[in-house]
């Protein structure tokens, strides 16, 4: 079984803003498209994205309307806000500075 | 993604909590399908497959509550921000829409400052003068002791009984007593008034009252000759702010009446005194009013009556518990303050009225006793008023919504909902209330102020404490929310009913409909009504006024001037001052512009009052109360200085001095009620006497006509005139009674003033001219008769103008219709002759109605009124022709409008 790897709290943020910027979706959407997309490797808890989702929207990143799924399905669709794609843009690149200077411990010689 | 559209409320208040717990269910609930139909299409059975979502999406009750919670928090948070947000715009809409219409908004702003200002001014005097507690401690704990009945108003003690109750301590839990009297602080020439309080040690330390400088006097203060500071006195705040300019006076010296106070303190600025209506300028103990009148007489004096007591009830105590403990002492205290040398009668008949004692949380108010009625009348009026001005806006407003139904047919149609444009629409309704409100406060505390001045006359100051304070603005406002929702509620209704269809059709096109009335055809009824009521009060008001102000008082009040002169200060013993006084009176004579002079004790409407008991053997059937007389000292030659005729015999002359047969004059009344048939010159009249007072009957030497004594409502009681010359001493001063030659007595104040003070410069004047006294008996009417009538004239042009809004709005509405008509044939005259019998239908409606509504209530004014009854005919005739012409005269300018009316154009019109 492999060990997926578990995600902190604030990376799942950006992960969701991300997912999000292509478009509306709902919360499984979401938890698909990162599994999806991260090929498998990133195990999204599902209870761990739906308080991301909802605190997001709560500081007014996403914003949330009820529509209609493909199924004809009651959903509860996310979008980002003007204010998410700004904070999407800042912590795009804070996570890249880390994760470089992060690399750069690890690996110095 | 389509989207559902959403439910909003009415006025997209935040979701409720269940809603937000639904919701979250609902979307977990969604996920855990989806999950589970993606697992069965990997081949999973559907049972493992839900068992396997649920492991994977965790604990789900948990999830579910902590969803709920970060839900809840950014609801409540952005709900009510939301919401404000959508009133803002409504209301920048709503005042852009008022913005386009300057005329009406002005209009009605105008109206509404009126309408809630006067409410509140009123409402203001209302409560300070007849709602408002003492603003003291333990207020509901506080009782006034009266003697007799209720209907005996009597409260005034002898300082002797007022000892012996404080002396009884276990009867209450505190008591003090006090007088309102001025002093002043003239040191020589024309009397300085301030207003006086005098009252015994205890008063501050039972009414929890704590000095904001310095201290406030207490028992040990209360010595006749002062306490261990001397003679002391306590300032009240408003006259140390006007007098000192607040600042620091403690030690300082103060002269009342001429005799030094040290100033010990000053009380805070919300206390007056006990009694609503008046307040004090200064405040010395009881006991020191020896050193100010510069005798004992008030102290000892077992006659002076002078004193009011309120006792503070114990805790649990009721007033009728603490009255049963005081009667059961009563007889006790009679006998110890009993005056000395009392006839028996009489003496059995002293204290003989059972003690009383009466709730006095709202302070004793002479002033409340007499305008208690009139402001609550008042009050009554002006609401009034409002009522019919709503009625005049609500009809603007609903004429205002059928202009524009055009414009919100077009909204329903693109989508707004009904409720929508009724919340708009009453924004609008709320923001000219609250303008109103908002100029109406400063209508308010100026009209209030004004209006609390008029009541103050002469040395007579009236003392209230309005002002802008949070009973006036929370009152505003709750007017201004009663008043838009009257005439904000039926046009927003109106408005969102609006059908769409009504887009579609022109306007102007509307026929009138079925019904005679209609809404806005009510509201004039209403308007009618209310105005007729009005009307009438405003000329019984009037009218009472004038016959009051143009009664003949018996003597000639225009020419008259009065001067009281104070000789406490004179140095004089009290066996000088009649040839002092003979004096004064020959250089008064000699004064140029004086054309006579004379003395008396009393001045007509002076407020004192002396009265004396016949004993008429001969008259058996006269009781006790009818053989009273009213008295009056007088000089000769009074009577040709105030300009009363004789009737018969002479006037009281030089001969009529001590030692000589006892003189009097009386009046026609005196002799119709004791004299009866025969002739009244020569007859002897004895009096009941007294400790001490001289037994000999008075011999009646001259008839007068009636003349006022005390006010003009009173006419002329028996009164009997006796010569100065053959009575002792009065120690309360004369007053000189001066007639002008001119027409503006008031001019010789200065003149006369002189000439005494060249007699002895140790006098002090209140000089004031006979008319002005007199009006001063008439403050209440005048008062009254004024702001009614300015109400009254008010409500009239509300109501006219009203009826010519809903006319004119009628005759633009059909003059679609009204052209046909008089292309079919119908003349100008005949098409006057429809509107304005409409006109006369809502006029006599409204009459009626109002008349009614007057006679019903006309017993409620009654005891205000004087020399007309409250359905008085030629009142209510009058206030109808005004009101029927005015109405004829607002439907005429319609009516004149649709005669002109050419056919012809309104038949091209499309």
């Amino acid at each position: 079984m492999r060990r997926d790897l578990e995600l902190l709290q604030g990376t799942l943020d950006v992960l969701v803003l991300k997912t999000l910027s292509w478009g509306p979706r709902h919360g499984y959407a979401v938890a698909r498209w990162i599994r999806d997309t991260s090929g498998d490797e990133l195990q999204v808890e599902d209870r761990a994205l739906y308080v991301s989702l909802h605190r997001l929207e709560a500081r007014g990143w996403v914003e949330s309307e009820w529509g209609l799924s493909d199924a004809n399905r009651k959903a509860k669709y996310y979008q980002l806000t003007k204010a998410g794609r700004t904070a999407l843009r800042e912590q795009t690149v804070r996570w890249g500075r880390y994760a470089t200077a992060v690399h750069r411990v690890l690996h110095a010689v | 993604m389509r989207r559902i559209p959403g439910l909003r409320s009415l006025f997209r208040l935040p979701p409720t909590d269940a809603r937000v717990a639904g919701e979250v269910s609902d979307e977990v609930a969604f996920h855990l399908d989806m999950q589970t139909r993606d697992l069965e299409a990997q081949g999973l059975a559907p049972a493992a497959a839900r068992a396997e979502a649920l492991r994977r999406f965790g604990d789900v009750r948990a999830t579910r509550d902590e969803l709920s919670r970060i839900d809840r928090a950014r609801v409540r948070r952005s709900g009510w921000l939301e919401w404000w947000e959508v009133l803002a715009k409504d209301v920048r809409y709503a005042a852009r829409g008022l913005a386009k219409q300057p005329t009406f908004t002005a209009f009605v702003v105008a109206t509404l400052a009126l309408g809630i200002g006067a409410n509140t001014a009123m409402f203001s005097i209302a409560d300070a003068l007849v709602l408002r507690s003492l603003p003291v401690a333990h207020a509901e704990r506080l009782t006034l002791l009266r003697s007799g009945t209720a209907e005996t108003r009597m409260t005034s003690w002898p300082n002797p009984v007022w000892e012996a109750i404080r002396d009884r301590s276990a009867l209450h839990d505190g008591a003090f007593a006090f007088s309102m009297n001025g002093f002043d602080l003239s040191e020589r020439g024309e009397a300085d008034p301030v207003e006086g309080l005098r009252a015994s040690g205890g008063i501050f330390r039972v009414l929890g009252v704590r000095a904001l400088v310095g201290r406030t006097f207490t028992e040990a203060d209360d010595r006749r000759d002062g306490g261990p500071d001397g003679p002391v006195t306590v300032l009240g705040y408003g006259f140390w702010q006007r007098h000192f300019g607040g600042a620091d006076v403690l030690g300082r010296t103060i002269a009342l009446n001429r005799v030094p106070f040290t100033i010990i303190g000053v009380t805070p600025p919300e206390f007056f005194g006990p009694e609503v209506g008046r307040t004090f300028d200064v405040a010395i103990p009881l006991n020191t009013v020896a050193l100010v009148n510069g005798d004992a007489e008030a102290l000892d004096g077992r006659t002076s009556w002078w004193l009011n007591i309120m006792i503070r009830l114990a805790p649990q105590q009721t007033a009728e518990q603490a009255t049963a403990r005081l009667r059961a002492v009563q007889r006790q205290i009679a006998e110890e303050t009993r005056p000395p040398n009392q006839r028996p009668e009489n003496a059995a008949r002293f204290l003989a009225a059972p003690f009383v004692l009466t709730p006095a949380a709202l302070g004793r108010s002479q002033l409340r006793d007499s305008y208690r009625k009139p402001v609550l009348i008042l009050l009554g009026l002006v609401g009034l008023t409002l009522l019919i001005a709503c009625g005049n806006i609500a009809n603007l407003m609903l004429a205002r919504t059928a202009a524009r139904r055009h414009e919100l047919s077009v909204r329903t149609a693109l989508g707004a909902s009904g409720v929508r444009l009724a919340r708009q629409l009453f924004t609008e309704s709320l923001l000219l209330a609250a303008a109103g409100a908002a100029v109406g406060v400063l209508v308010a505390v100026w009209s209030s102020r004004m209006i609390v001045s008029q009541l103050s006359t002469g040395d007579d100051r009236v003392f209230l404490a309005v002002g802008l304070d949070w009973q006036m603005l929370a009152f505003t406002a709750a007017v201004a929310a009663g008043t838009a929702l009257l005439f904000g509620t039926v046009p927003a209704i109106r408005a969102a009913r609006v059908a769409p269809i009504e887009a579609m059709k022109d306007q102007g096109r509307g026929t009138s409909s079925g019904r005679r009335l209609g809404l806005a055809g009510s509201l004039v009824v209403a308007q009618v009504t209310l105005s007729l009521v009005l009307l009438i009060a405003a000329g019984l008001f009037v009218r009472s006024f004038a016959s009051l102000a143009t009664l003949d008082p018996g003597f000639d009040k225009n020419r008259v001037l009065l001067v009281h002169i104070g000789t406490r200060r004179a140095g004089l013993e009290p066996s000088a001052h009649a040839a002092m006084y003979e004096r004064i009176l020959s250089e008064t004579r000699s004064v140029p512009g004086v054309e006579r002079a004379a003395l008396s004790q009393i001045t007509p409407a002076s407020g004192s009052m002396w009265n004396e008991q016949l004993e008429l053997p001969e008259r058996p059937e006269l009781s006790e109360e009818q053989r009273l007389a009213l008295v009056n000292l007088v000089s000769p030659g009074w009577f040709a200085t105030l300009g009363i005729p004789f009737i018969a015999g002479r006037d009281l002359s030089g001969t009529d001095r001590a030692g000589a047969p006892r003189a009097m004059v009386v009046n026609r009344a005196f002799v119709a009620k004791y004299v009866g048939r025969g002739n009244a010159l020569g007859a002897r009249i004895r009096l009941v006497t007294h400790y001490g007072d001289d037994p000999t009957p008075l011999e009646i030497v001259g008839v007068v006509e009636d003349a006022v004594y005390d006010s003009p409502r009173e006419g002329a009681p028996p009164t009997m005139y006796w010569a100065l010359a053959q009575q002792k001493d009065s120690p309360g001063g004369l007053s000189l009674v001066v007639r002008s030659a001119s027409a503006t007595p008031a001019a010789l104040v200065r003149s006369v003033e002189a000439a005494a003070l060249g007699v002895n410069p140790n006098l002090s004047f209140v000089a004031r001219p006979l008319a002005e006294q007199i009006g001063t008996t008439m403050t209440q009417e005048r008062l009254i008769a004024g702001l009614s009538g300015f109400f009254g004239v008010l409500a009239l042009l509300l109501a006219a103008i009203g009826l010519y809004g809903v006319t004119s709005y009628a005759v633009t509405r059909r003059h679609i219709e009204l052209g046909i008509r008089m292309a079919l044939g119908s003349t100008p005259a005949a098409v006057v002759r429809l509107v304005l019998g409409r006109v006369v239908l809502l006029v006599a409606s409204g009459v009626l109605l109002g008349a009614l509504v007057s006679w019903w209530a006309a017993s409620l004014v009654e005891s205000l009124l004087f020399g007309l009854g409250p359905r008085d005919p030629a009142t209510m005739i009058g206030a109808v022709t005004m009101l029927t012409v005015v109405g004829a005269i607002a439907g005429w300018l319609p009516a004149m409008r649709a005669s002109r009316i050419d056919p012809a154009r309104v038949l091209r019109e499309d």
